[in-house]
Order: structure tokens, then sequence, then C-alpha cells
């Protein structure tokens, strides 16, 4: 088939534009490519550091509250011992009185029941540190001295206590989360029975908190606290999701999962 | 006369903005771009003067064509891979292969159509792994500071654009049908895009330069 001149001048032409179009869409596309590019390495920065603040404001806040932990401790516990202790070694005449011994007896064992109080609480004293031990050693912490306050009855399974300590920064959050639940808990509750199940379940960490308290409306925003925004936000900085169900006069329970390690 | 224009406008260019620049590369573009101006001149005389075809001319300008561009690929990829050096000198030696073949049947006389169809799919090759590889990597550059970005654009939009533009070229040397006219056109007007873009990437690079001193 013989084409014509102008069948080939209009070949030429069409075919040109169509093959310069081409490279045109392949330019447009890096162009646009690259500024979402650009838009994603932005966004991880700002999350980077968003993270970065979230974490610092959750290592106040751990130590924050084992400050007022060691305060409690201090003034409810250690304080009423070593009290107690003066008293009994005060009212002893060791001259004339015939119950001496038994009193420095009582006395010796209030000392050392001390002791082993400022034992317990020097463990406290670095909220970070008792990560270092391991998630599940620190959540073990907090739930032990939940329990010692004899306020509740307290369920504990915990499955991961003898998990290595793997991710600090997540662990951190979640013990932070876990505090202020326990918080929120002991303010505004008023439970008697509380129970927690913390295991690992096909790589995801699942933490479980449930009361027998008065419940609360979750459509309606509970005052004081992290608040329940402010907790799934910061749940979401490690991934964790949290699912809260709670029904008025009969309880709260709080799931938390996240990918571990 | 257009594309004699452009040509030297970015000569121009190249010497204004490249010739402070360390890189082999931009001292190569500039001793390419002032052969190309001479060729054109050159090319365009002899056959104003004797009426004969200038061919051989562009038979042997195309050595440096494809010997520069290959160069470019060369440099432009280096960032990106350690293959750029196979991926060149592949080039390159796939066009000498092509042009002996050619030169063999057609003589030197007559312009190797052929070959050069065949380096232009190679650099359309060449200039779409360099994109990839630029969109694989994980950051993002500024596309308006971008000399290579740009070199490379102008690389494809001229050899992808002269598809049609080498196909007919070869029809048209085998049947002598009407439209060359046409075809010089369309050559006038790829040479404007990629000495435009040239022109630009060259300024990009003295941006680039004057950022980062």
């Amino acid at each position: 088939m013989q084409l014509s001149a102008e069948e080939i001048i209009k070949l030429i032409v069409v075919g040109t534009v169509i093959f310069l179009i081409a490279p045109l869409f392949i330019v447009l596309y890096i162009r646009q490519y690259n500024q979402q590019k650009k838009r994603n390495i932005e966004e991880k920065k700002n999350m980077a550091l968003q993270f970065d603040a979230e974490l610092l404001r959750t290592q106040i806040e751990v130590q924050e509250r084992t400050m007022q932990t060691i305060a409690s401790d201090l003034h409810d516990n250690i304080g009423q011992l070593l009290s107690l202790t003066s008293l009994t070694l005060n009212s002893i005449d060791i001259g004339k009185d015939t119950k001496a011994a038994e009193r420095l007896e009582s006395s010796r064992e209030l000392v050392k029941k001390s002791i082993s109080e400022l034992r317990g609480l020097a463990k406290l004293i670095n909220g970070e540190q008792i990560l270092e031990m391991g998630l599940g050693y620190a959540i073990q912490q907090e739930i032990d001295w939940l329990t010692k306050s004899e306020r509740y009855t307290v369920f504990t399974e915990n499955a991961i206590l003898n998990e290595d300590p793997a991710h600090s920064k997540k662990d951190l959050i979640l013990l932070r989360l876990l505090q202020e639940i326990i918080n929120n808990i002991l303010k505004h509750a008023e439970a008697k029975t509380l129970s927690f199940e913390v295991k690992i379940q096909n790589n995801d960490l699942l933490l479980f908190v449930k009361d027998d308290g008065k419940g609360f409306n979750i459509k309606e925003k509970p005052s004081g606290g992290m608040g329940i925004s402010s907790m799934r936000r910061r749940a979401a900085l490690i991934g964790a999701d949290i699912r809260i169900d709670s029904e008025i006069n009969v309880g709260t329970e709080i799931v938390i999962t996240v990918q571990y390690p | 006369m257009i594309t004699h224009i452009v040509e030297i406008i970015c000569l121009v260019f190249a010497i204004l903005f490249l010739r402070n620049e360390k890189r082999t590369f931009a001292k190569i573009t500039i001793g390419y771009l002032i052969i190309v101006v001479v060729t054109e001149l050159v090319a365009s005389f002899y056959m104003r003067t004797y009426h004969k075809s200038n061919s051989w001319m562009y038979n042997l300008f195309i050595w440096f064509e494809a010997g520069y561009i290959s160069y470019g690929f060369y440099a432009v990829l280096s960032p990106f891979t350690k293959r750029a050096k196979l991926y060149s000198l592949s080039a390159f030696g796939i066009f000498l292969v092509a042009y002996f073949v050619e030169m063999t049947q057609v003589g030197f006389f007559r312009l190797h159509s052929v070959t050069i169809a065949i380096f232009s799919v190679l650099f359309v090759v060449l200039s779409l792994q360099f994109f990839a590889l630029l969109i694989k990597k994980e950051e993002s550059f500024d596309i308006t500071k971008y000399a290579d970005f740009w070199w490379v654009a102008a690389v494809l939009f001229f050899y992808f654009g002269g598809t049609v533009y080498n196909i007919v070229l070869s029809y048209w040397i085998n049947n002598k049908v009407g439209g060359l006219k046409i075809l010089v056109y369309v050559m006038q007007f790829l040479n404007v895009v990629l000495y435009f873009v040239w022109s630009y990437s060259f300024l990009c690079s003295y941006r680039q330069k004057k950022l980062s001193s």
C-alpha cells in the first residue's frame, strides 16, 4: 500500500505528538510521585517528632506517678510503721517493764517490716528501670502495689512475667497506659474486684483490665485523668488498639492489643 | 536556521553555567556542543555550496552523539547503580555493531538511519531505567534544581519523540516518497526541545553548585 504525501505528513505529525506526550506524562508522573514522597517524608518526620514528644511526656508522667507512689507509701505505710516502732520503743522502761523483751521483739519486727517496705519502694524509684526487667515485671509491680492496698480483690494472670525486655519505647507507653487505667479505676470506678490479664497471642500482646465498678457512658466524655481520646492517641503511636466496654453499675472492661514485640 | 540558533544558545548556556564545574561530564558536554554547532554549520554550508548530500558528515557525527549520550548515562546513572558503566558501554557497543553492519550494507555516504533508530531505542530504555531508579530512591529531590533529571528528560523527549521521525526517515530513504519537508520541521522542533531542556539543565547545575558552595 502506497501512502500519499498528505497521509505521511498526518502520520508524522500525529505520531510525533503522541510520542512526545508519553515522555511528558512520565516527567509529570515523576514530579507528582516526588511531591508525594516529599510529603510522606515530612509526615514521617513530624510523626517521629510527635512520638518523641509523647514519649518524653510519658517518661515524665511515669516518674510523677512513681513519686506519688513513693510519697503515699512513705506516708501511709513506712511512716506508720516507724511511728509505731518509735511509740513501742518509747514505752519500754528497761528496769521496770516486765514486757520489755516482748516489746523489743515487736519493735524489731516493725523495723524489719519497714526495711522490707523500703526495699520494695526502692524498686519503684525509677519507673523506667523497672522496664529493664521486662514489661511483665513492671505490670506485676503495678498490680502488686494495688493488691497491697487491700482495697480491692485483685485477680491476675500475667503470662509475660518471664518475657525478656523487648521494646523499651513500646513498653514505656504500655506501662503508662496501664497506670492511667488503674488511676481512673482508683479515682472514679468505686470497684471492689479487679481483674488483670496479660498475654501474648499470635505476635500480639493483649492486656485486659476489668472492674466491677459503677461504669460510665462511653459516649460522654469522662472528666479528669489522661482522657480516653488522649489514651487512644498515645496508643496509636505504638500501633496499639484500645477497646473499652462499659456498662453503668456493671463495670468496665478495657482491652489493649498491640503487635509485640 | 532555528536549529543552529538553539544549538548556539545551548552552547552559550553550557559555557556560562558549566565552565567552572569540576565534573568531567560538564567538560565533555561543552566539547560535544562545540562539535554539534560546528558539524551543523559545516554540513549546512557544504550542502548549500556543493549541492551534494551531507549524510556522510552526519554518519561521522553520530559517533560523537552516541559516545556523548552513552557517557552521559554513565554519569547520571552512577549515583544509583554500580552497573552504570556496563549499561553505558553496552549501549555504545550495540551502536558500534549496528554502525558497522549498516556500513557494509549501505556504505558510508548514505545516512545510517537504522543505526540512529537503534541507538534511539537504547537511549529511551536507559532514560526509563534512570527514572525507575529515581522513583525507587527513598529520598525526594527538588525537581526544579535537579540537572541530571532534566538532562535525561531532554534525551527522552528527543529520542522517544523522534521514533516516528526515524521510522519515516528509513521509509523515505528507501522509497523517496513526499513529506520530507515535514521531517525537517519535526527534527527542528525536537532539536528545540532537546537544546532548550538541556539549557535549563545547565542552569539547574549552576544553581546547585551555587547553593552548595
